[in-house]
């Protein structure tokens, strides 16, 4: 019991590291999380471009478009009227579409110009930016041929306006029948927390580990009365009581901030974290046999993680990859940890629990045993050759 | 005695393993991963509007002409690209086979109740989608209504329709940078800001409260200044050669553009080591606990990039926003809001502007340091 307490005292050390990666956690995987997550559509909704207009004309015609726009599109304030900052926030999506519209505008298009009436700043040649465009394109075709037909300016408005909405009862329809597409909440948390549950315990494991290898404390140990089972058999347990406490603190968080969204499928998410955890317990004992200095325990783990999370799907959606890393990821535990969660997102609760399943629990499983099996190694030639 | 504590410490800290570790290999690795992760997101902007496969299904004995407009809309444009890639079904059943096998994102099916959409989820695409039946509508639309009042301008009323009128245009600012660089310009910044272990690593080995080597140093009769000194030097010597290092990789080896001329780089990577170098100085000389020192320049360094966009692009805008001061005193903000600036807009005011606010907290940091470390007595030595 002695070791044991021994060991869960020395976590405190680790404390203000697992406090950072847990507030990451809840925050950012929360916040990316929340962006991600979808819902199975059920009927036709137009998408909204985010557009910030700069009005230098405020004339009828320049009035009447931002109507038309304030009612098919989500108008925001630029916050600037520098074009360079307009560039930046489009390019950071602060706003998707910066329209702007010159102090000249109306005058030129009532002299029946076409050409470069308005301008406009967005990211690239993206489906937001050719959507809008488009609009606004076929808005001004209208006024313009009304206004060339003989109509006032202000027939012209109200009549473009007039087809603008009668044009929006166009018939469109949602044919959905897959959960496939649909990314839950869970599914963003869960995937995050692959990034940072390894992260807390590949460093506090095996922190906590490099101290009972401390060249001092193991001579103490070693010449303590304390049998060399129960003495290892303490060690296990209480790694295994640090990875639990963790482990459940994570879930239990993701739970409660999911009640809205909460499902049948939590208990896979959370049977798919403990196999997440084992390989997690797997790579600590590796790294804490490679080394025990805790700047270089520091350094390997977020060289192993932070890139494993880059190749697995973590941080990137897997689609967006290249079918080579893609490919490559499949030697990386996390990339089957990412997988489980997709299939536990794809599929209807009652046929989650099949093959597919195990097996990916069952591969993670065998990758905490060989990084076991590698730290026992490392360790075992280390103290033969007395590295 | 200056150019012997030079070497020294360039040999002393270089042989130290993690420190080499992380501030050698640790943005190799990153730099790898970045590439591996969004290296062809850059090369290729996901987000580009790419040809949309559309199903077509008749249920009319001739089409209207709808048909006609999507075979337009399905030829190459002015700019090379093309909206539409259409595929022809004779019933609708298999038109949805085909949209659930994701060989087509939807269709349009036209029948005796007009032209439907038909998709699988809400998208800007398949906004899109809709958008082109709208227009069809709306061209017919226009022109009866000129029809209704005046009828002698329907032909022109036509050809103006049919006309390709752009009435838009976008403002282009010359080079296109990938929003996508932000992670990498990001990663260069929190590579700099390592180097603020390099600092409290050298104080570590001349304070004597610390360590015995700094007792040593401390009752040596060489000057204190000169040591400290010549440490920084050979901190932001080690420090430069480690962020060249790191952009000729991402350059030249990845073959990731980043778009600042190489010249530009350096000095940029040069004030940045000076930065962390500064930071880390000024770390040193407050702090006295061993734990902390390592602990502190650590997440010192990663909220620095946290907030400079390493993790999350958009932070950086956000802030400017809602809280602009956090950009002009966060080093690894005004470090990645440079090579942006420079990079995108070429050497303007803002840029300039970053630079000297850079180099103000570099002198600003090491004047503090000084008046902590300087007449440091010690109760026994």
């Amino acid at each position: 019991m002695s070791v044991f307490n021994a060991i869960l005292k020395s976590t405190k050390a680790c404390l203000v590291t697992i406090i950072v990666y847990f507030s990451v956690f809840v925050l950012f995987g929360n916040i990316s999380a929340k962006a991600t997550a979808t819902t199975k559509d059920t009927m036709f909704e137009d998408s909204i471009v985010k557009v910030a207009i700069t009005d230098n004309d405020n004339s009828a015609l320049s009035r009447g478009l931002i109507e038309y726009l304030n009612e098919t599109e989500d108008v925001v304030d630029p916050q600037t009227t520098s074009i360079k900052e307009m560039n930046d926030n489009v390019r950071f999506l602060i706003y998707d579409y910066a329209l702007i519209i010159p102090d000249d505008f109306s005058e030129r298009a009532k002299k029946g110009e076409t050409e470069d009436l308005l301008e406009f700043v967005a990211p690239r040649a993206t489906a937001p930016q050719y959507l809008l465009t488009e609009k606004i394109r076929t808005y001004m075709q209208d006024v313009m041929v009304y206004l060339n037909s003989g109509y006032s300016e202000d027939e012209a408005i109200a009549l473009t306006k007039e087809n603008m909405i009668k044009l929006s009862d166009t018939k469109a329809s949602i044919m959905d029948n897959a959960d496939e597409n649909h990314r839950s909440f869970y599914t963003g948390m869960f995937t995050f927390n692959g990034y940072t549950l390894m992260m807390i315990l590949c460093i506090s494991i095996s922190s906590v580990l490099s101290f009972t290898k401390d060249v001092d404390v193991k001579n103490r140990i070693s010449v303590s009365g304390m049998h060399f089972k129960t003495r290892n058999f303490a060690i296990i347990a209480a790694v295994f009581c640090i990875g639990i406490v963790i482990t459940a603190a994570v879930t239990v968080v993701v739970g409660l901030m999911g009640l809205s969204d909460t499902n049948g499928k939590f208990i896979f998410y959370c049977i798919d974290v403990i196999a997440l955890m084992l390989v997690g317990l797997g790579m600590a004992y590796m790294i804490s046999a490679i080394t025990t200095n805790e700047n270089i325990i520091n350094m390997v783990t977020n060289m192993f993680v932070l890139s494993m999370s880059f190749f697995c799907g973590v941080f990137i959606d897997i689609q967006f990859l290249s079918p080579a890393i893609v490919k490559f990821a499949h030697f990386l535990p996390l990339y089957w940890y990412t997988a489980a969660i997709r299939l536990i997102n794809d599929t209807p609760v009652d046929k989650i629990l099949g093959k597919t399943f195990y097996e990916y629990l069952l591969i993670e499983i065998l990758f905490a045993g060989i990084f076991f099996a590698a730290g026992l190694i490392i360790s075992k030639k280390k103290e033969q050759y007395a590295v | 005695m200056f150019l012997r504590i030079f070497v020294y410490k360039i040999k002393e800290l270089s042989r130290k393993y993690w420190l080499v570790g992380w501030n050698f290999v640790f943005p190799l690795v990153l730099a790898t991963a970045f590439f591996l992760g969004f290296g062809n997101l850059i090369k290729e902007d996901p987000d580009t509007l790419q040809t949309i496969d559309v199903g077509y299904v008749n249920q009319l004995d001739k089409s209207a002409g709808f048909e006609q407009v999507l075979k337009e809309l399905s030829k190459e444009n002015d700019e090379g690209t093309t909206l539409l890639n259409l595929h022809t079904y004779s019933s609708k059943d298999e038109a949805v086979e085909d949209m659930n096998s994701d060989i087509i994102f939807g269709f349009y099916l036209e029948s005796q109740d007009g032209i439907e959409t038909v998709v699988r989820s809400n998208s800007y695409v398949s906004t899109i989608m809709n958008e082109i039946v709208r227009e069809y509508n709306n061209y017919t639309d226009v022109i009866n209504d000129i029809a209704k009042k005046h009828p002698e301008k329907v032909p022109e009323a036509m050809d103006a329709i049919s006309s390709n009128n752009s009435f838009i245009s976008e403002h282009s600012f010359g080079q296109n940078t990938s929003q996508y660089l932000q992670y990498f310009y990001a990663l260069l910044a929190m590579t700099s800001l390592f180097s603020s272990w390099i600092s409290t690593s050298m104080l570590e080995g001349m304070c004597a409260n610390m360590s015995e080597r700094g007792k040593r140093v401390e009752c040596s009769p060489a000057s204190k200044f000169l040591s400290i000194a010549a440490g920084i030097l050979a901190g932001t010597l080690l420090q430069i050669v480690s962020n060249i290092i790191v952009v000729i990789y991402i350059q030249y080896i990845l073959g990731i553009n980043l778009g600042v001329p190489m010249g530009t780089m350096i000095i940029l990577c040069s004030i940045g080591s000076g930065l962390g170098i500064s930071f880390g100085t000024l770390m040193g000389s407050m702090i006295r606990n061993e734990r902390l020192l390592v602990t502190v320049p650590l997440f010192f360094t990663m909220i620095c990039s946290f907030f400079s966009g390493l993790m999350w692009g958009q932070i950086k805008q956000l802030l400017q926003y809602n809280c602009p001061i956090i950009n002009k005193i966060n080093p690894a903000a005004l470090l990645t809001d440079a090579m942006y600036i420079r990079s995108t807009y070429g050497p303007t005011d803002e840029f300039y502007q970053d630079t000297f606010i850079m180099c103000l907290m570099i002198v600003g940091c090491l004047i503090v340091s000084t008046l902590f470390l300087r007449r440091r007595k010690y109760v026994s030595l």
